[in-house]
């Protein structure tokens, strides 16, 4: 088959964008007017060279979440569970966090990243069936970072909690239940949880820049994320595979004429729950959305060590494009080919918010340091905005050194918000917090809040 | 390179005929290393085969396991001839007495006498060959501990649970300490966890009709078998084993404790075969040679050392069938390098009366063996499943016929088991006892299987 004028452009613009991120592979998979194009680009492996295919195995990271969340969807379904629930009742005899906030976070406060839990806890129990259990356990010494919907800040450990809920309700292993309900369901025959299951298959290693600040990669080890966060983010899958689940949300909530989910819930979903989130223009259950004039967008972004992807759904257009890079830098580069797709496919642009000039004077009240277990952000003024100088670490990597990250630019957008201008990160929200005296309370950045602290 | 190019061309042609998609091939001598990657990793991806390619080893697990007790034994941490129940002292088995008796060296050398192909799935999580020795009680004592030689996989394990009791951590992670970092072994896991990051050569089976390689995509094994058979390595690092085990790197055991690892401490039922403490002993033409074979499900391989010449060889493949590939490959090289044939075994006339004596079915508690007689000798076929009949799969092997070797041995003389020894034991007073066979005791049908509880 011959490329389209547009498949030929395609390539070519993806081809310049993996080079000016030096990403060494993606695949792209697009359903567009009930046609599938699947696309694969560069290295599998740059220590092998092995070539990326169309059907090679990738990680997906997060985008994990909206298959937690859709599982959770069909117990909501039977009346297992309810989304007003408090965990608490789910969970008799466990304490959430320090401050034991079990009996006022509902189940939907998981899947929605407002429950105020502390997010980016990995800690590894192995590959055992008590795993989760384990991990659960041990979130009564997790920090309650604010009131449950108080913010929206990103919280990976809540996907876990409610990953055991559901396997304790049904008596089997979360892994089981994903496979049992929803891959075997849709046929998704390429999507594993567990790296005995992916290794015999075609599959991709990740890569990282050597130095946060140069464009050379390397591969990245370790590959797995441990089991106990695999609600959280630890799917590999295809692009193939990713459309199906993609054409699923976009359907009624049945697959091959049988149904896997309620028309509803599939629905609720997609709706919107909370208006101010960090990573997108608002969220759902599971998903986050984003906004085209009045058309919406339903999606999910993956990042691991060394894998970022992207899954981008525009149900009301009956259109999906996923993107699966090997490349701890991949967000720059599936932006550029998200935004070229959606302006060429669907004729859709989201035009960005007009920055705004705020005196030096105003911009200072933003300046000092903030922190969280996983980063150090130092923010300055400088050529009328906001200066991030971010030392972060590595939750999944082998190596747990610090790592500078390059400078980044955020200009002024009114009000507390902020938007990342240049370099990889182009186009990020970076949104501040008060208390209620005025003075700051959080940095909001990477889509999890930081605590301002004393210099 | 003539050497070079006639093996490739052997090596080539031979896994051609035995539908092996790929094999690592390597082999150090005192002066230099061949390393030579042939074939594919997977018949779908059609990668070639490369010098850091990982494949599953099976059994060849083994001598690091023994490897890794030695070292512990030079560190003052462990002592081959102490009791089991001195390291742990709720140790139990189907026979009490034996429990009180048997020693690590027991365990190495396979004459701890209970019944050892026992593998339920104890999952992955670190406590798994913890809980799984708790279970040793079901296991049925065979013989008395030290009367003979049969191999015993869960007796590997037990010593994979002390060996790391000792070093105060979980198994995978003495190995790496004790071995693998020592001897910088970057390409060398115990998991598909570790090893997913890496080449990786995908195993195959044969179609049971044409006997074409197909994937097999069962790849997980559980993680009690890691003492046993959970070793994935390159070739390049196999190598790095072998010469520690030749006695070139220092970094890991004593030069005592690695004469100790080859210290042929008890015959085996094969023709000049014996036991050391992790590797079998064949003795051929005069010369010791110390080696192990390995299989797990799609994955054959070997490793051969001939330590009076510093030669070591290492065979890995991606394929059921690449035993056969393995001994091929094995004897061509050990003839080309050191000018050993392996001999072959002289058949003699099979006595009638025995003939009679010897009839009959031979049974284990999953599998068993029916002998019967042929115009010329004796022959039988291997039932896979319970030989109760509770098993709702039995699967029955094809005929063969046997050659006698005299001493109650014969040889598999036809089929897909050509050349498998076997063995008829017989107490003194000249009744039958057991059928030996790729190691393992079958016994004869009527009689009771071993001492204490039956393994389920």
């Amino acid at each position: 088959m011959s490329d389209t004028d547009r498949q030929a452009d395609l390539r070519a613009f993806v081809g310049e964008s993996m080079e000016r991120w030096t990403v060494p592979g993606l695949t792209i998979g697009i359903w567009n007017d009930g046609e599938q194009e699947l696309y694969a680009f560069g290295k599998a492996n740059l220590e092998t060279g092995y070539e990326m295919a169309e059907d090679t195995i990738l990680q997906i990271g997060s985008i994990s979440k909206i298959f937690t969340t859709t599982l959770l969807m069909t117990l909501v379904d039977e009346g297992l569970i309810g989304l007003d629930d408090p965990v608490s009742q789910h969970l008799p005899g466990f304490q959430l966090t320090e401050s034991g906030i079990q009996d006022d976070v509902k189940i939907k406060d998981l899947v929605s990243h407002v429950s105020g839990v502390y997010g980016d806890h990995f800690e590894d129990f192995g590959w055992g069936d008590d795993a989760l259990e384990q991990y659960v356990a041990s979130m009564s010494d997790l920090r309650q970072v604010y009131a449950p919907g108080e913010v929206w800040s990103y919280t990976n450990s809540a996907f876990n909690l409610a990953g055991h809920i559901i396997e304790k309700k049904l008596g089997t292993t979360f892994e089981q239940a994903v496979r049992d309900r929803i891959f075997e369901p849709l046929g998704m025959e390429r999507s594993f949880y567990f790296p005995h299951e992916a290794i015999t298959y075609r599959v991709s290693v990740g890569h990282t820049l050597v130095t946060p600040d140069g464009d050379e990669h390397e591969v990245a080890r370790r590959w797995p994320i441990p089991r106990a966060s695999g609600p959280a983010g630890s799917i590999s899958s295809t692009a193939e595979d990713m459309l199906r689940f993609a054409r699923f949300h976009i359907g009624d909530g049945t697959w091959d004429g049988k149904r896997v989910l309620s028309d509803d819930s599939r629905a609720q979903m997609q709706a919107e729950l909370v208006e101010d989130a960090g990573l997108a223009d608002a969220w759902g259950l599971g998903w986050q959305l984003n906004y085209y004039g009045d058309v919406k967008a339903i999606g999910h972004g993956g990042s691991t060590n060394g894998f970022q992807a992207h899954l981008d759904i525009v149900p009301s257009r009956a259109f999906a494009v996923v993107v699966l890079t090997n490349s701890g830098r991949g967000a720059a580069c599936y932006r550029e080919i998200v935004k070229w797709i959606f302006e060429r496919y669907l004729g859709l642009t989201k035009p960005e918010a007009d920055t705004v000039e705020l005196g030096d004077a105003a911009l200072v009240e933003f300046a000092g340091s903030y922190s969280q277990p996983l980063a150090d952000i130092h923010v300055t003024v400088e050529d009328g905005g906001l200066r991030l100088d971010a030392v972060s670490k590595s939750a999944l990597a082998d190596s747990d050194e610090d790592r500078t990250m390059p400078p980044v630019h955020a200009m002024p957008l009114g009000g507390d918000k902020f938007r990342v201008v240049g370099g990889a990160g182009d186009g990020s929200p970076v949104d501040f917090f008060r208390n209620e005296d005025g003075s700051m309370r959080f940095i909001r950045y990477g889509g999890r809040v930081s605590d301002r602290v004393a210099e | 390179m003539a050497f070079e190019d006639d093996l490739r061309a052997f090596a080539l042609g031979a896994m051609e005929r035995l539908s092996v998609p790929g094999a690592s091939i390597g082999i150090t001598t005192p002066d230099n290393r061949t390393i030579m990657p042939l074939g594919i990793t997977a018949l779908d991806t059609q990668f070639a085969v490369r010098p850091d390619t990982i494949f599953q080893v099976g059994s060849i697990s083994k001598p690091f396991t023994a490897t890794l007790v030695m070292a512990l034994v030079d560190a003052g941490k462990l002592d081959l001839d102490a009791t089991v129940v001195s390291y742990l002292p709720e140790f139990r088995l189907g026979s009490k007495k034996a429990a009180q008796q048997i020693t690590l060296r027991h365990l190495l050398t396979h004459q701890a006498g209970f019944w050892g192909d026992w593998f339920d799935d104890f999952g992955l999580a670190d406590d798994a060959t913890e809980r799984f020795c708790a279970e040793y009680w079901r296991l049925p004592q065979l013989f008395e501990p030290g009367e003979m030689w049969a191999y015993n996989n869960c007796g590997y394990i037990l010593a994979g649970h002390i060996a790391a009791k000792a070093a105060g951590t979980t198994f995978e992670a003495a190995i790496e300490q004790y071995i693998l970092d020592p001897l910088e072994m970057d390409h060398t896991f115990l998991s598909a966890a570790d090893a997913i990051a890496y080449p990786i050569a995908v195993g195959h089976t044969n179609n049971a009709e044409t006997g074409a390689a197909e994937i097999a995509r069962q790849f997980r094994r559980p993680r009690v078998k890691n003492p046993s058979g959970g070793i994935l390595t390159s070739v390049v690092d196999l190598l790095a084993f072998a010469e520690l085990n030749l006695g070139r790197r220092s970094c890991v055991l004593s030069s005592d404790s690695v004469q100790r690892m080859q210290d042929p401490t008890v015959s085996t039922y094969e023709i000049d075969t014996a036991w050391s403490p992790g590797f079998r002993i064949l003795h051929a033409d005069g010369t010791d040679i110390v080696g192990h074979l390995g299989g797990s499900y799609g994955y054959s391989a070997r490793l051969e050392l001939i330590p009076t010449i510093g030669l070591g060889i290492a065979v890995m493949t991606n394929s059921s069938s690449g035993h056969q590939l393995g001994s091929e490959l094995v004897d061509w090289i050990i003839k080309q390098i050191a000018g050993i044939s392996l001999p072959a075994p002289v058949q003699v006339v099979l006595p009638d009366q025995d003939k009679a004596r010897l009839e009959g079915t031979y049974c284990q508690p999953d599998s068993r063996v029916e002998i019967g007689a042929l115009d010329a000798g004796l022959g039988g076929r291997f039932i896979a499943g319970d030989p109760s009949g509770q098993s709702a799969t039995q699967h029955s092997g094809p005929s063969f016929s046997m050659r006698y070797l005299g001493e109650q041995r014969f040889m598999i003389a036809d089929g897909s088991m050509k050349g498998l020894q076997m063995k008829f034991w017989t107490h003194p007073d000249g009744t039958v006892r057991f059928l030996q066979s790729g190691g393992e005791l079958f016994v004869l049908e009527g009689l009771e299987y071993g001492e204490g509880a039956t393994a389920t």
